[in-house]
């Protein structure tokens, strides 16, 4: 039975509906318990992380396969390195810092090793009403290099200040701000140019 | 970049379906729990051990009583003895098979397809967007920069009409079926049915498809970009109704108004009531009494779709927190599932409700029974890719 079977399976079913809420323990105290060896608390911190990690790793790299793989390596990591983990910090940054860095690694590694010509790269799929816009923006996004990519998405995904994307890709702030205006500017022009 | 294209951007980036969503979530959830087992200390918590014995209970229930097993069933009774919630009734999957009569318009990369009822699928041809005539008898159907009038039987096109700017969003008015509106370029646009006589009715239109009023089947309620929503006759383009946006508008207060978004319009059966619906919040206007309902969702929650019944009130909404999608009906939760759900389509007779799970190809089917803790829940799959969208579910 495929992954996807069983998920339709839990939604029939009504494990999804009245299956466990995530719960008002904080990242601390679920980090604390998968420490002591709590499954549903690795369970419970995959399920808050896992949106955001996955869609920043896809969006930096475009690639679904290496976004899964890339974002499913950086819960290892973090899994691994769960007992040496300081609960006083907090899991999300740790994790978004994994997962970008190794989607810009991962980009470059393709640049410069390419699989397919680029122009036999398959398009992102989008299904919504308003895709008009988001397609010309994610396109727009595609034809950035992995780095100012990444600055985006943890700027206006992830919600990090310059100072913050300055120590989580170990750069100078002035590089954080330089490459985040380069890469609104060529945004911007590409959806001016698709009016 | 202006505060309007980093609101979109933002947008594009936390919205955008990404490809086997659920699936890539459910390997890496796997993979995560047994890297977790394999190296946690051999201590198991009072939960854990509760879903055992509640595990082994229903493995011996379900031994007992083959007659009704069937693993759906299995896990319904093993929810409810774990949880102790009412559970909806679970149903086994049937292979792709409607369970009510009509069929279905659905859309993919290779082009628009007619569904029946009992799976079997027939391509209408490369049409990218499609709308059902009244009765069902013709689909008008859009691509790129033409519109025409397709027979679902014979798939032979009635009629086409070619535009400069590209087309899209067409709607078929009730009853007579004597217009079509459409979108082409950033105009509205309406034609009769037998493609003749193709005017221009508006500018500056959204990319939100219009919506004929059910009981007035020439009156048509459309959105601008500056979300302005019109109610207008299509005849002799009398505007009847302006939902403005201006400080005395009656949207002025609303989030939708306030982005200049509308994503949704939808008249309930009778045409009494309009839905306006932005990303974040949603009004119902009642046009007997002038009384709006204007509802603004929580922080973080955003609407990804809303369809009124075929009879009566019944408004379903898919609504979208975090990872995962809630359908309401009458504002009770039916179905609860991961990821995107959307593209809410009732059955011709209002007794089923089809919400689209691009990321797991798939269908989920709530029967909508007058009370929301009765709906039952059924999927089927099909065989579509994840780009696969309803476009009606039709007589």
């Amino acid at each position: 039975m495929s992954t996807e079977e069983i998920a339709v399976q839990d939604a029939v079913a009504g494990r999804l509906r009245v299956g466990r809420p995530l719960s008002r323990r904080t990242d601390a105290a679920l980090v604390r318990a998968a420490q002591r060896g709590d499954g549903d608390a690795v369970d419970e911190l995959f399920r808050r992380h896992w949106p955001a990690v996955h869609r920043a790793a896809w969006l930096v790299v475009h690639d679904p396969a290496a976004a899964e793989d890339i974002a499913q390596e950086a819960f290892l990591s973090a899994l691994r390195a769960l007992d040496r983990f300081d609960r006083r910090r907090p899991l999300g940054p740790w994790l978004h810092r994994i997962v970008v860095n190794r989607a810009i690694d991962w980009s470059r590694a393709r640049a410069l090793r390419p699989e397919t010509a680029a122009d036999a790269l398959p398009e992102a799929a989008a299904q919504d009403s308003a895709r008009d816009v988001g397609e010309d923006i994610l396109a727009a996004l595609a034809d950035l290099g992995p780095e100012h990519r990444a600055v985006v998405v943890l700027r206006h995904l992830l919600g990090y200040t310059p100072g913050e994307i300055a120590a989580m890709l170990d750069l100078p702030r002035g590089t954080v701000n330089s490459r985040l205006r380069r890469a609104l500017d060529a945004l911007a022009l590409a959806l001016e140019e698709e009016r | 970049m202006t505060r309007d294209e980093i609101e979109a951007l933002e947008r594009a980036l936390s919205e955008t379906p990404l490809p086997e969503e659920v699936a890539a979530r459910e390997r890496a959830r796997q993979t995560l729990v047994a890297a977790h087992a394999q190296t946690a200390p051999r201590r198991r918590s009072r939960s854990v051990r509760l879903v055992w014995v509640a595990a082994l209970a229903a493995a011996i229930t379900v031994g007992v009583s083959q007659r009704d097993s069937g693993l759906a069933h299995e896990v319904s009774d093993w929810m409810r003895a774990v949880v102790k919630q009412p559970a909806p009734t679970a149903t086994p999957f049937n292979g792709l098979q409607l369970p009510a009569a009509g069929r279905l318009l659905v859309s993919e990369d290779s082009g628009m397809w007619v569904v029946e009822r009992s799976g079997k699928r027939k391509r209408l041809g490369s049409w990218q967007d499609a709308t059902w005539s009244p009765r069902g008898l013709y689909v008008a159907a859009a691509s790129e920069r033409t519109l025409a009038a397709v027979d679902p039987d014979t798939r032979s096109v009635r009629w086409q009409l070619r535009r400069p700017e590209p087309v899209s969003l067409p709607r078929w008015s009730p009853e007579e079926g004597f217009y079509i509106a459409y979108r082409s370029g950033r105009s509205l646009r309406i034609v009769y049915g037998n493609g003749e006589h193709d005017v221009k009715a508006g500018d500056r239109m959204a990319n939100v498809a219009p919506a004929w009023r059910p009981s007035a089947p020439r009156t048509l309620a459309w959105a601008a970009t500056d979300g302005t929503v019109t109610i207008e006759d299509a005849l002799t383009a009398k505007v009847l109704r302006t939902f403005g946006t201006g400080p005395s508008g009656p949207l002025r207060d609303s989030l939708t108004a306030r982005a200049g978004r509308v994503r949704d319009l939808a008249w309930s059966s009778d045409g009494r009531r309009l839905l306006i619906a932005g990303r974040r919040d949603y009004t119902i206007h009642d046009l007997a009494t002038g009384e709006r309902d204007a509802t603004r969702l929580p922080a973080g929650t955003t609407l990804l779709a809303a369809a009124y019944a075929p009879a009566g009130h019944r408004l379903a909404l898919a609504v979208r927190t975090g990872d995962e999608t809630e359908v309401r009906i009458g504002g009770e939760p039916v179905l609860r599932g991961p990821g995107r759900l959307s593209e809410l389509e009732w059955s011709p007779d209002g007794r089923w409700l089809l919400a689209g799970w691009p990321s797991a190809d798939h269908w989920l089917l709530v029967r909508a029974s007058a009370r929301a803790r009765d709906a039952a829940v059924s999927g089927v799959r099909h065989r579509f890719g994840t780009t696969a969208r309803t476009h009606g579910w039709c007589c």
